[in-house]
């Protein structure tokens, strides 16, 4: 069968219930206006080329449309289709793009065979072009420059670039590819000995040995399992009143450990959606069913909500739709109605969250690393008993005084006091703190740290951490939705779901069942829910989510690979080749290349779902090492600014966490511990005090942590992650925005962190290089920017340490204080400032702080 | 498309997708153009502001209104649990006359239940010329009715705090979206590039949160800034005790010299030069913040009118005086919180207390304004998250008489620049349970204030997951009665 009538294979599907023949049959003579599209269009738009998706050799090949507009024509409706809007230029670019516009004679051919066709229902006119077209391996395209194309990447990155008469840039210096390398999949700088090790290295194979051996060390699923918890809106605390999940960091755990293992994405697929539904994936599958927690909601709905929640995040994670909204009414520019939203809520309809005991496995923390297991665990239940003891006493003081006060009549302020009852209790003390009567400002402040500190749900230093539950989930039959709380009117929904019109609970509509979008079965039936038995007798199957985990992660799903595979790219080349990771829909960018992505969604389902196999295939294209310079550079940024065709490199910027990560990985100070409940950092205290949350920081040991693993409070963000484009926590973040803002500035130049990283770093070098400048400078370099600095920066920086003379007097007592009071670096608090740091011309300390502030070091080239 | 506005978040597609490589959405301060290359280092650490042309390119420039309008700068002050609308500015003559009478059941009440009406303990009395009834909690603001326009018949759709006070800020009763204060600085930027666009001055007893002035989906500099009333205002807006200002100026130097090196090998310079720039900025932005928060240039005079003088009133008028400073240098956004009106009991001493705090240092703020010549340019909006109930849900002994949350009423008042003065628009039930005459929702208060502040609600837009969203959603009615 040619390929071409694929398509229209898809599109009758599609239309389901419409007879494929009598629409063939209706349809005008094509002949008549063929002559005219080979003559004018066809170049670039016939089956071989079909630039944006279209292809115009046939009716069928017209009414299903590119990529950009969806179909071309729009049967009965010239004036309103496509191709007559392009052809006329009342849509810019007009058509063609190259050459003459057509005459209207011509124009008035076409319009007028377009009128002749007959007009298709609703539902036909929603068919789109890619992505919703079968999934198979495209042919891999023919360039003339082969001799580039070092794997079938690069052969459909040089089509796209010779037909537009570009050319790519030469591969970059090992240096920076090197530096790519570790950033892209560890996200951290390769260490001076690393970088003299690779760009020494005379093997050819150095390179690929760096990807494999990079892909094998842990930190690899601590980069990547962050880009996934983006995705899945991952946070340490419920999205309503902010309070700890205090287990859900063993999700977070499971999503590291996903990626280490390389666990094939479909299984990942199934244990995140219905991992409870599968014996054999044992405690991880409920582990990974903690993607369904932390759900955003308001405490009118909680229920409501979550099940929202979780279908749009679905919706976004696995398929890159945007479902939300068709939760009101059908979606106005994808083919969803409202009707298949509560279809797929349906599946949804008996889970119940809970918070089940999981007996940690050899591969957590606990199993790995017992002895920082107890101390974690031993450091905040201490701290929690102090706190306790201090509420206790200092309560005890205030109410004495409450008591007191009773027969203090004439004094003028307390005639307010409020009536008591016969000894003081906490509501009294409550209501004297928030009146301010008898106690002071300080006093007040006091007293409601206090309660943030020892009332349960607002305080994360919770023992629970360390008991061995999970926020997990379990297919409820006996229909007990406690977990998933009340909606409006206070009762659990009965089991049925139902359509509900403008998304209001009070407004029912048509019962459902759960069914799978039509948009993608081409039709509407309820999904089967049954399962055959090792018994062979078939049985109503107990968790429907398992019916819809199973459907997304089949390798029939058009978009599931497609849409991670576009993941993986985005995270290496700091965009997708579909832009909008979250939505592949018509709202979303499109893609130049849907061939690329068809090819590699093929070959990602080929390798058994292999995420590193895509690494691999990526990083080895010659299209991934390009430099970012390029002889042609003025010129071909007039043809493409954006290097949308990926003519050369396109510099990146750290994310927050990497900027973080690598300031600590070059000071020396970084603390690879892995798993375990996260850490709490340090917050400016009046940020702390304006909280929902009061915690204390963990010991500096602690906060040396990756970023990874600092606890996501929803409403406290650090600065530095918030400032730098952190993730928004409330729901799936598909791409961090990048913005250049001034706070930036005082977060990496002004914070006590980036001082104490400094300091840190500079008595690291001298402790590696010792006392001469030169060395330090040298050193300096090497450990922050794995490169000599220039002689310019050579001679800037010696005047900057003072030359000739020795600064290492002050740093010494620096490292002095570091080597002796474990960690007294990171807590400066008694040493006086001025012995701390000598406001001489700059010192070794300063000129630390400004590496960490460079341009280079927060870019990756 | 929303197209007042300059192109800032287009649907991306092939078509029209962001112009920029992957590293640069246009969020910078600066762009092109010479850069910092040409210019001396001496420029660098003076004290100037952006010029026109150099701010131009900042996602916190000052951008042309979709509307015509006289306000450049809105206080919200915020009056966090909910004040009684029939204790301040809705008066209940009916309600007052059934007081310790059961209460005749209102919607949301369970059947059977025996809640007793009360009336309110405070006088009303007409003020200004307009003989606008406020209650006796305002001695000095009723002073100000002539120049507000008081809205009594506003409805929210939740009467629990949190979601409330979201729904407030943000439009929805759940955290993630924008706040108000975030879609009017993404809309119109600011004046003033060396001050904060949008900041918070806060209430500790207030403990919804950050999430009430979040960007939301928005870019992360559209977040509200929250400015500490003590100590530093900014979180590490100055480097560490001990880092003085001429060694920070030795390390900027070194920084920018070797970001400039850098800069000449690279082929795009755009975000570089922005980074590049901002530590100038952020290096001014070290006395400029200081220096509009310091309330010991306010002569003695002033202090008195906003209260600075009594321990009471002290923290209220000390935020409001911030207000005004900040007003004067073209700050777009200010929020103030004042907390602690959720009076379920002692509703006579906790009203009182809460009047007492907050009436002279808002009275003090108005008049101020006026006798500067601000007022007609600042939109000045008082309110809480939701009303009262008319009945007690605690029993009637008098000092335990309280009123619960009440979301199908409320009162509101606007003044200063575009309001229509002296009015009361719309009205509740002879009991004050709900709003019955010219009914309005939140999204039609915030498109109000939007549209005071020149931007139509319906134009202001975000692309994001799929759609663009705006603060009111599908939109909201203009509340025209309060346009003047």
């Amino acid at each position: 069968m040619p390929a071409r009538l694929l398509p229209w294979l898809v599109l009758q599907l599609v239309v389901g219930s419409l007879p494929s023949s009598a629409l063939a049959e209706s349809i005008p003579a094509f002949e008549g206006i063929r002559p005219i599209l080979e003559k004018h269009c066809l170049a670039c738009h016939d089956s071989r080329s079909h630039q944006s998706g279209l292809v115009l050799e046939s009716p069928q090949a017209a009414l299903q449309g590119g990529a950009l507009n969806g179909p071309a024509v729009i049967p009965g409706k010239s004036r309103e289709s496509p191709l007559i809007l392009y052809l006329t230029g009342r849509k810019q670019p007009r058509m063609p793009l190259s050459g003459n516009p057509l005459s209207d004679e011509e124009i008035a051919s076409i319009a007028g065979w377009i009128d002749r066709l007959p007009p298709l229902s609703e539902a036909e006119n929603q068919v789109r072009g890619w992505p919703w077209l079968e999934l198979k391996a495209p042919e891999i395209p023919r360039v003339r420059h082969d001799q580039w194309v070092k794997n079938p990447i690069d052969a459909f990155i040089l089509a796209k670039l010779e037909s537009r008469k570009l050319a790519p840039a030469s591969p970059a210096s090992k240096r920076l590819l090197l530096r790519r390398l570790y950033f892209d999949l560890i996200g951290l700088p390769p260490t001076p000995e690393q970088m003299r090790r690779f760009t020494s290295d005379p093997n050819p194979d150095a390179y690929r040995q760096e990807i494999d051996r990079l892909l094998r060390d842990p930190r690899y699923g601590e980069r990547w399992g962050r880009h996934w918890l983006d995705i899945v809106r991952y946070a340490d605390t419920d999205g309503g009143y902010d309070g700890p999940l205090p287990h859900i960091w063993r999700y977070r755990d499971y999503v590291v450990r996903a990626f280490n293992q390389d666990r094939p994405f479909d299984r990942f697929v199934r244990e995140q959606i219905a991992g409870d539904s599968y014996p054999q994936y044992g405690e991880e599958g409920k582990l990974g069913l903690g993607f369904l927690h932390g759900t955003v909601f308001s405490e009118d709905g909680v229920r409501r909500d979550a099940l929202n929640d979780i279908v749009n995040t679905t919706a976004s994670a696995f398929l890159g739709l945007t479902l939300a909204c068709a939760r009101c009414h059908d979606h106005k520019y994808d083919p969803i109605p409202i009707r298949d939203y509560y279809r797929m809520e349906a599946f949804f309809a008996p889970v119940k969250l809970s918070t089940m005991e999981v007996p940690f496995s050899q591969y957590e923390l606990p199993g790995r690393n017992s002895k920082a297991w107890e101390d974690g665990k031993a450091h905040w239940e201490g701290l929690l008993k102090r706190q306790k003891e201090f509420r206790e006493k200092t309560t005890a003081r205030f109410k004495e005084r409450l008591e007191k006060a009773r027969f203090l009549q004439a004094y003028q302020d307390l005639k307010e006091l409020p009536p008591l009852s016969n000894s003081p209790v906490n509501g009294d003390l409550k209501r004297a703190a928030l009146e301010g009567v008898l106690l002071n400002e300080q006093e007040q402040a006091l007293y409601h740290l206090m309660r943030k500190q020892t009332t349960a749900y607002r305080n994360p230093h919770s023992p629970d951490y360390y008991k061995p539950m999970a926020h997990s989930a379990s297919a409820s039959v006996g229909l007990n939705y406690a977990a998933l709380g009340r909606d409006a009117g206070g009762l659990p929904d009965p089991p049925t779901t139902f359509v509900l019109e403008g998304g209001d609970p009070k407004k029912r509509g048509e019962a459902v069942q759960p069914g799978f979008l039509s948009a993608l079965t081409g039709h509407s039936e309820p999904a089967g829910l049954e399962e055959v038995g090792h018994d062979g007798v078939s049985r109503p199957i107990r968790n429907p989510a398992k019916v819809l985990a199973e459907w997304i992660a089949s390798p029939e799903n058009l978009l599931t690979a497609r849409v991670m595979v576009n993941r993986i790219w985005q995270h290496h080349f700091g965009r997708g080749l579909v832009r909008t990771p979250n939505d592949f829909g018509r709202n979303g960018s499109g893609t130049d290349y849907p061939e690329l992505i068809d090819w590699l969604a093929a070959r990602f389902i080929r390798s058994g779902w292999s995420v590193k196999s895509m690494h691999r295939l990526i990083l080895q294209s010659n299209t991934y090492r390009q430099s970012m310079h390029h002889p042609e550079f003025d010129r071909f940024r007039k043809i493409d600014p954006e290097n949308r065709y990926y003519w050369r490199w396109s510099m990146l910027r750290l994310e927050a966490e990497a900027i973080r990560d690598s300031v600590l990985a070059v000071s020396g100070r970084l603390n690879l511990l892995m798993g375990g409940p996260g850490f709490f950092p340090r917050i400016d205290k009046d940020l702390l005090e304006g909280a929902v949350t009061w915690f204390e920081p963990s010991p500096p040991e602690a906060r040396n942590r990756r970023s990874l693993y600092m606890y996501q409070q929803r409403s406290l963000v650090l600065p530095l992650v918030k400032v730098f484009d952190g993730t928004q926590l409330d729901e799936s973040c598909a791409a961090r925005e990048v913005t250049t803002v001034t706070p930036q500035v005082f977060v990496l130049f002004n914070s006590r962190f980036a001082h104490e990283q400094s300091r840190a770093l500079a008595a690291r070098i001298v402790a590696e290089a010792g006392d001469d400048p030169g060395q330090q400078l040298e050193q300096a370099f090497q450990l922050a920017l794995q490169r000599s600095p220039t002689p310019s920066e050579r001679s800037d920086g010696l005047e900057f340490l003072g030359a000739a003379r020795p600064v290492s007097g002050d740093l010494k007592e620096t490292v002095s204080l570091a080597a002796g009071g474990g960690g007294s670096i990171d807590d400066d608090r008694g040493i006086p400032a001025a012995r701390r740091i000598k406001d001489a011309e700059g010192t070794l300390a300063d000129l630390c702080l400004a590496l960490f502030n460079l341009n280079e070091f927060i870019y990756i080239e | 498309m929303a197209d007042g506005l300059p192109k800032r978040n287009p649907v991306p597609s092939p078509m029209n997708g962001p112009q920029t490589e992957p590293v640069g959405r246009r969020h910078f301060l600066l762009q092109g153009g010479a850069g910092l290359g040409g210019l001396a280092l001496s420029y660098l650490l003076q004290r100037e502001s952006l010029s026109a042309a150099e701010s131009a390119a900042s996602p916190l420039a000052p951008n042309p209104p979709h509307l015509a309008a006289k306000a450049k700068s809105c206080i919200f002050l915020f009056m966090g649990g909910g004040p009684g609308h029939m204790d301040t500015f809705d008066p209940k003559p009916d309600l007052t006359r059934h007081h310790g009478t059961v209460a005749s059941g209102g919607p949301d009440q369970p059947e059977g239940s025996k809640l007793l009406y009360i009336g309110s303990p405070f006088r009303f009395s007409k003020r200004g010329k307009s003989g606008i009834e406020v209650s006796e909690l305002f001695p000095h603001l009723g002073e100000w009715v002539d120049e507000m326009s008081v809205v009594r018949s506003l409805y929210t759709d939740s009467d629990n705090h949190t979601a409330g006070t979201l729904l407030m800020n943000l439009g929805r009763p759940m955290p993630g979206s924008p706040s108000l204060g975030s879609w009017m600085v993404y809309g119109l930027g600011t004046e003033n590039q060396d001050l904060p666009a949008f900041v918070v001055l806060p209430d500790y007893r207030f403990i919804h949160g950050p999430q009430n002035w979040s960007n939301g989906y928005l870019p992360a500099i559209y977040q509200g800034t929250l400015l500490n009333l003590v100590g530093p205002p900014i979180v590490d807006l100055k480097p560490p005790e001990g880092v003085t200002r001429s060694r920070q100026a030795a390390n900027l130097r070194l920084i920018t010299k070797w970001n400039r090196d850098h800069l000449r090998s690279n082929p795009v310079k755009d975000d570089l030069q922005a980074r590049i720039r901002n530590y100038e900025l952020a290096f001014r932005m070290q006395t400029s913040v200081p220096e509009a928060l310091d309330l010991e240039k306010e002569p003695e005079s002033i202090r008195e009118l906003y209260g600075m003088n009594n321990a009471v009133t002290e923290p209220m008028g000390r935020k409001c005086l911030m207000a005004r400073r900040m007003v004067e240098r073209g700050v777009r956004f200010i929020q103030v919180f004042n907390s602690s009106w959720d009076s379920h009991f002692d509703l006579t001493k906790e009203h009182s207390r809460r009047g007492l705090e907050t009436d002279r240092p808002i009275a003090g703020l108005l008049q101020d304004l006026k006798q500067r010549g601000l007022l007609d340019e600042t939109l000045v909006v008082w309110g809480g998250e939701f009303g009262r109930t008319p009945e007690s849900g605690r029993g009637l002994v008098k000092e335990t008489m309280g009123r619960e949350h009440n979301k199908e009423a409320m009162a509101m008042w606007f003044a200063g620049g575009g309001v229509k003065p002296g009015t009361v628009v719309g009205a509740t039930d002879e009991m004050g349970r709900r709003a019955v005459e010219s009914r309005y929702h939140i999204h039609d208060l915030h498109a109000t204030i939007l549209h005071l502040m020149g931007l139509d609600d319906m134009r202001l837009t975000y692309y994001h997951g799929g759609r663009f969203k705006r603060l009111t959603d599908l939109g909201g009615h203009l509340i025209k009665e309060m346009i003047a």
